[in-house]
């Protein structure tokens, strides 16, 4: 199977969205807002997530009883710790980069 | 189910469960039940996402060869490459078009080869060089564009075709190479 890092800026923008309630469950649709990922980019990712043991999934029942069930997401304790990792690296790549600009911007 | 919107939306989740390997079945539901909950706007946006997904994770679980097969067809698409490359060489003096032509064969499949290594993706290559063979052989029958154009329509085309079969040849590998016999 290929390999996958799970550490793409698409992944960092799940776990960002996943990670601002992450003891809550959230829905596929508000995840797609929220990181303004398109279906097509964020399912296969939920999907590499969960099958790498950083995501929990289940069924909720849903508000209105004509509606049926819903798939609902929430980060592990090794999702969790893998995001924040991938967002402090992110963060301190952010920082390093207008200091590099600023260099070139001398020389 | 109302609304023209949500009846395509349906057609377009219930087609990308269906291509779904059966190992996801229940995100295809996942994706189901989301839309159920979406408005009218929103739903068929949505939908036609899940089904790229979906045909995303087919590509995906048909790439998953052993690794000599592979590396096999991925040599096979380089040194193919290197043979469009080679036409090239010879036609750059005598027909430029059609030499620009191969070279964008031989980068095509180098390209491909190059995913195929580094990504592994096998049939998405595949299913690209088909998509784009196949168009460009539909292309060259339209009435009056081949002539029109400053190219060896007859060899151009022979290309095209040959590339739908190297499509279809590495999909079918993959196919063979994935498929689990029933239990």
């Amino acid at each position: 199977m290929p390999r996958r890092r799970h550490s793409s800026p698409q992944a960092a923008l799940v776990f960002a969205a996943l990670a601002e309630d992450a003891a809550g469950w959230q829905h596929g649709y508000d995840l797609s807002r929220r990181t303004g990922l398109a279906s097509g980019t964020l399912y296969p990712l939920l999907m590499r997530l969960h099958e790498a043991g950083y995501l929990d999934a289940r069924w909720e029942e849903a508000a209105a009883p004509s509606r049926p069930p819903r798939h609902a997401y929430r980060l592990t304790a090794t999702g969790a710790a893998f995001g924040r990792d991938l967002l402090a690296k992110r963060d301190l790549l952010a920082e390093r980069a207008p200091v590099a600009g600023t260099a070139e911007g001398c020389a | 189910m109302s609304g023209l919107r949500r009846r395509v939306a349906s057609m377009l989740l219930e087609a990308g469960a269906a291509v779904l390997p059966a190992a996801r079945r229940e995100w295809g539901e996942a994706m189901r039940a989301e839309a159920a909950h979406l408005g009218e706007r929103e739903v068929l946006g949505f939908a036609a996402g899940c089904l790229l997904a979906c045909l995303g994770e087919r590509l995906h679980a048909l790439s998953a060869v052993p690794a000599p097969v592979r590396g096999g067809l991925a040599a096979a698409l380089l040194l193919y490459a290197a043979f469009a490359a080679r036409s090239a060489l010879r036609m750059a003096e005598a027909q430029p078009p059609t030499a620009a032509v191969f070279a964008g064969v031989a980068a095509a499949y180098a390209l491909a080869a190059l995913w195929v290594v580094l990504r592994r993706g096998l049939a998405e290559a595949a299913t690209v060089l088909l998509v784009l063979n196949l168009t460009a052989a539909a292309g060259l029958r339209w009435p009056g564009l081949a002539g029109s154009l400053p190219l060896d329509g007859a060899l151009v085309s022979a290309l095209a075709v040959e590339g739908v079969v190297i499509g279809l040849a590495v999909l079918g590998t993959c196919l063979a190479c994935t498929q689990r016999p029933a239990a």
